[in-house]
């Protein structure tokens, strides 16, 4: 690439944004009450409806350099019996969320257990958990359900297992392939292990697999990543993501990079970190994957459900387990981290509800669905009128002539869709819709956050400006290049 | 008289760390340089897990392979080297006191009887140092 393909003229927005994950909306206050405010403020007597369930797992055998989950190490000799403690707990849980009418008399059209570590429980404990969400609630026949996890845990009884049970679909971080790699941001499992696990699933028929890759970690270079991709070619799973590495402050890594024990990752907007994702997107092309969502590439007939289910048609999420989020009747519920308060409440016949947003308004919601949808680059006027009676395109009249302006997005007939310039800049894109009421929301920074909530608040704790400049400006001047030069005889 | 003498060091640093922090630093095994000085080089076979295999190259000296004996997640190590003279064992263990966290890296050294007094002299007092100075090294990257 020449120098001169590098310099950009002109940006529609003078701060790019990237984001691994939306939740919206970002700002959550710290409440006590349990089941108490959940009765007085929701009704759960309602007949149900459809809903994605989410079951969090908290563990993990060692936590990454650079996590930005919260987790909390479990150690295999699990002396004192946590595991077994908190599967107890999640599974008493779940049960008294389905004693209410709202979730007894709806229909689960997606599972995911997630964490931490899903796959980190025994067998024993993983089937008790697979059981009891089928004996508790009313499960679609054509369910998806996806255990998420590390190839580390899985030896031939627990492959074994997971073939003959109702998971159906299973989702590594691998990460990377290569050894060097996953030491230097502190993975759990060996090199080997993923793809040693992934064929004796295809072995056993169970293809659905998808796993996560990253680009960008300190020591990876193009040449390293063309490896990671060669070896996700040949194990030829139908799903994958790629996540930009991100170096979360508070982590022992910031640490390691600000004490020069590890290299800095290359500049996220510099050439070797766009080509390495341009040429991911090439491969994976040229492989039959598309593109079909940001970061996540499957082949025909492997779109990850659950976020078709959450995001795309935009259903109820309970959430359960500490640090999880859960979406419903206009609230967002954040169950907080400690996992033994969690244990302890459980047992006491209460639910652990920390942190909620207001109600939100139905402007608000609206701008939930298309924050969301943007994640799949289009939204359909037709199936916005039908979830919420209005038109998209005079209820964000304003956002939709300045992003038309930026040549960020496309009016069609029937749909709005993302341009090239939109998917490059996709999250300041979605940032545009972003209430004005949740800009320069400093306070929230204070309020309990975890996971990648407190990312979204640090986003929110900006003012619309720094992210999106001026409304009226079109076209902002880049950052100036930095270099140096030597002049000879000067 | 017994057929081997123990000798043993240890140290303990208090820190304002999170343990799942040391633990990380613990567990990557090929930067185990970053904190040791002693050594120049750092593999590992597999998982960091009870009964791996860890390639120790020395920064004098050929490499050895040591055994992971003992790991119980975000509390303790232990690796263990089999050497001409006994069995060196170094282990790492850590704990909350109060806000702050407590690491302790000792050594334990197995050796046998008619080699001892070479031992006690040659290399005793490299390996009894190296523990403190891992230990400080390991506070340092891991405190405030
Ligand atoms: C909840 S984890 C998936 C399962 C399991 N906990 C694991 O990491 O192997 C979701 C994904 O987030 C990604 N991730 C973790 N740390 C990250 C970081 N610092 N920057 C970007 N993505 C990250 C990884 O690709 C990881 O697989
Ligand atoms: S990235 Fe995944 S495996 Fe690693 S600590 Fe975080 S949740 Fe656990």
């Amino acid at each position: 690439m020449t120098m001169l393909e590098e310099v950009r003229l002109a940006d529609p927005y003078p701060n790019k944004c990237y984001l691994p994950f939306i939740l919206y909306p970002p700002g959550m206050h710290r409440i006590s009450g349990g089941k108490e405010w959940l009765e007085s403020h929701i009704d759960m007597q309602q007949q149900g409806g459809d809903f994605v369930l989410y079951l969090g797992v908290p563990f993990c055998r060692t936590r990454c350099k650079s996590c930005p989950y919260f987790i909390s190490l479990l150690s295999e000799k699990d002396s004192r019996g946590r595991e077994e403690a908190y599967v107890d707990a999640l599974i008493a849980d779940m049960k008294r969320w389905a004693e209410y009418p709202k979730f007894a008399t709806g229909t689960v059209r997606n599972i995911y257990i997630g964490g931490g570590t899903g796959s980190i429980l025994k067998v024993a404990n993983l089937r008790r958990l697979v059981d009891a969400v089928f004996e508790t609630f009313t499960v679609s026949e054509d369910y998806e359900f996806t255990l998420e996890g590390n190839a580390r845990d899985f030896d031939e009884e627990k492959i074994d297992y997971v073939v003959s049970s109702k998971i159906n679909r299973l989702s590594f971080g691998v990460q990377s392939f290569q050894p060097e790699i996953l030491s230097v941001i502190g993975s759990p499992h060996a090199a080997t292990d993923s793809a040693r696990v992934i064929k004796a699933f295809q072995e056993r028929g169970l293809r659905n697999i998808q796993l996560d890759l990253m680009f960008n970690m300190p020591g990876h270079t193009l040449d390293i990543w063309r490896r990671d991709l060669e070896t996700l070619a040949e194990l030829d799973v139908p799903h994958f993501t790629i996540y930009l590495y991100r170096i979360h402050k508070d982590t022992i890594q910031h640490k390691l990079i600000s004490k020069g024990k590890i290299a800095s990752p290359q500049d996220p907007e510099g050439p070797m970190v766009k080509a390495m994702y341009e040429e991911a997107v090439e491969i994976a092309e040229s492989l039959g994957y598309s593109m079909y969502m940001v970061d996540h590439f499957c082949k025909p007939g492997y779109e990850n459900m659950y976020n078709h289910w959450n995001w795309r048609v935009y259903i109820d999420t309970l959430a359960v387990g500490p640090g999880s989020y859960s979406y419903f009747d206009g609230y967002r519920l954040g169950t907080e981290t400690d996992v033994d308060k969690y244990i302890d409440t459980v047992n006491d016949g209460d639910f652990l509800i920390s942190t909620i947003t207001d109600k939100l308004s139905p402007r608000v919601q609206r701008e939930r669905y298309v924050v969301f949808a943007l994640l799949y680059y289009e939204i359909e006027y037709a199936y916005y009128q039908s979830k919420f009676g209005s038109s998209f395109l005079e209820d964000f009249a304003d956002e939709l002539q300045r992003l038309e302006r930026k040549g960020l997005i496309e009016l069609t007939d029937d749909r709005m869709k993302l341009t090239q310039l939109g998917l490059v800049w996709h999250t300041n894109v979605i940032l545009e819709f972003f209430n004005p009421a949740f800009w320069d929301d400093s306070a929230s920074l204070d309020e309990p956050n975890w996971s990648l909530n407190g990312v979204m608040v640090e986003v929110g704790a900006h003012s619309r400006e720094y992210w999106l400049g001026d409304k009226a400006t079109t076209f902002f001047e880049p950052p100036a290049l930095s270099g140096s030069e030597v002049v000879p005889g000067a | 008289m017994p057929e081997r003498q123990t000798f043993q060091a240890d140290a303990t640093v208090t820190v304002d760390a999170e343990l799942h922090d040391i633990w990380a630093v613990w567990v990557d095994a090929r930067a185990w340089t970053t904190w040791d000085d002693s050594l120049a080089a750092v593999d590992i076979d597999g998982n960091f897990k009870e009964g791996a295999t860890l390639t120790l190259t020395p920064t004098s000296g050929d490499p050895v392979q040591a055994t992971l004996v003992s790991v119980t997640q975000g509390e303790e190590f232990t690796d263990e080297v089999e050497l001409p003279f006994g069995v060196v064992r170094t282990s790492h263990r850590m704990g909350r006191v109060g806000d702050l966290a407590q690491i302790t890296h000792a050594v334990t050294a197995e050796v046998d009887t008619h080699h001892v007094a070479d031992f006690a002299t040659t290399v005793w007092p490299e390996l009894r140092g190296g523990v403190a100075a891992s230990l400080t090294n390991l506070a340092e990257i891991v405190g405030d």
